[in-house]
């Protein structure tokens, strides 16, 4: 280790256990990760500290979760398989290749979901979700995309959605949407291939225009979910209301 | 040998068979039976350590559901060379209660003590794996409490508490290298412990 290497880390001499335990500040993590990146001798006190932190979990009194919890969870992860079942079936109905590849469940990111057009609904079978999907019609210049969004009906009955492309602005036009429930907010989430969705703008329209904030390119998904309203979350956490494919 | 994974749709029974890794595969291509399981395996743990940090039910069960929510959308992102399911799930739940904590969401930090007592609830010892996990689970707290008070005190107020080592050398009026010495102090002597706990534990071919 050299002498500027040696005052570098006997700075951070202490600050392994602190990093395992999630108790360094914000500012302070960015600069140790920097150092840990060129620090040996820290990398192996993390790693040795980490086996420890793995582990305090164990040391929590035992709990039981209510079964409400779960029942909570799956009904979500069960609406957005049959809405991820549902957008891949149609896929092939409008002329996806002919054989469903292997590789189009990936996931909540991965999706491959082709415009419903003409789709009017689908109605699903298991959680009883419905998919409404109404395709709007091109409009504007002759550069304007309009792409059809599909909602899950379960939780916004009726509603319609759509993305529209002009001239470089991106925007979701709602319509019908139910009011978010107390406390909670449309959250507008963009992705790009293999990335976690971003979150964009939030809204609490029922019918109207929202317009997408931000560089979207390479993005090639748009999703709503339900969110609470004080606090961004950085992942979807809510129930998927909507999704549409841009690319 | 690779091991042949059940198609999406496949029966619980045959289900619950599969190691967590080979869960998470099919949590991948979205099967969310496959999901149903790694959260039966791993909610209890998740839960309990949700409850000990945010001090209240609601607040634990909004991390515990955001946590795994974010599983079932991010599934990709676990690789298992970096550790278990468990260690994943209980990271992602650590993260996101410590994001409550210190967005002031759980308002009453944490007053997990003593009176509590009567909402805990013990899981049912059913495998051996489970009484695997209390044996170890035994051992990690013996290890913690068998630190000097000012260790054992700054790793709870981090770990469990979600403070950083500024708030907690304000909280109890030390100075800051103080507080991080005893974190160093009192993890090393933890891993020391817990290594000698695992050596003179018989060797077994099972992970857990």
């Amino acid at each position: 280790m050299s002498t500027s290497e040696h005052l570098s880390h006997e700075r951070w001499e202490s600050s392994a256990a602190a990093y395992v335990l999630r108790a360094l500040d914000a500012d302070e993590l960015a600069q140790f990760e920097q150092h840990l990146a060129g620090c040996a001798v820290c990398r192996e006190q993390v790693t040795g500290f980490q086996v420890v932190a793995d582990a305090l979990p164990s040391a929590a009194p035992t709990v039981a979760p209510p079964p409400e919890l779960k029942d909570r969870i799956m009904a979500t992860v069960r609406s957005e398989a049959e809405l991820l079942q549902a957008a891949g079936s149609d896929a092939d109905r409008v002329g996806a290749p002919a054989k469903a590849s292997p590789s189009r469940w990936r996931g909540w990111r991965g999706l491959t979901l082709r415009p419903a057009t003409g789709l009017a609904a689908l109605a699903l079978t298991g959680a009883g979700v419905a998919i409404g999907a109404v395709t709007f019609g091109q409009g504007g210049g002759s550069q304007a995309v309009t792409r059809t969004a599909l909602v899950n009906a379960g939780l916004a009955p009726g509603a319609r959605a759509s993305v529209r492309s002009s001239g470089g602005v991106t925007a979701l036009q709602v319509a019908g949407l139910p009011a978010p429930a107390r406390g909670r907010i449309w959250q507008v989430w963009v992705a790009r291939p293999g990335q976690p969705p971003q979150p964009n703008v939030r809204f609490n329209l029922a019918s109207g225009t929202v317009v997408v904030a931000g560089d979207l390119r390479g993005v090639n998904q748009l999703m709503v979910t339900e969110e609470p309203s004080a606090f961004v979350p950085t992942a979807p956490t809510g129930p998927l209301v909507l999704r549409a494919k841009l690319a | 040998m690779p091991r042949l994974l059940p198609s999406t749709g496949s029966s619980p029974g045959a289900l619950r068979q599969l190691a967590d890794e080979d869960l998470m595969q099919l949590v991948r291509r979205g099967d969310p039976d496959a999901f149903e399981v790694v959260y039966e395996r791993h909610a209890g743990a998740a839960f309990s350590l949700a409850y000990r940090m945010c001090g209240r039910r609601t607040a634990a069960e909004d991390v515990v559901q955001e946590a795994f929510l974010s599983l079932w959308r991010s599934g990709t992102r676990y690789d298992r060379t970096r550790g278990s399911v468990r260690t994943w799930v209980l990271g992602i739940v650590h993260n996101r209660a410590i994001d409550s904590l210190r967005r002031g969401i759980v308002h009453e930090r944490r007053q997990v003590a003593d009176d509590d007592l009567a909402e805990r609830l013990e899981a049912p010892e059913r495998t051996d794996v489970e009484v695997a996990r209390r044996d170890e689970a035994r051992e990690i707290r013996t290890a913690l409490k068998g630190l000097p008070s000012e260790q054992s005190q700054v790793i709870e107020l981090a770990y469990f508490g979600g403070f950083t080592h500024t708030e907690i050398a304000s909280l109890l009026d030390t100075p800051v290298g103080t507080i991080k010495g005893r974190m160093r102090l009192g993890l090393a002597k933890m891993r020391g412990q817990l290594t000698e706990a695992a050596s003179m534990a018989e060797p077994s071919g099972e992970t857990l």
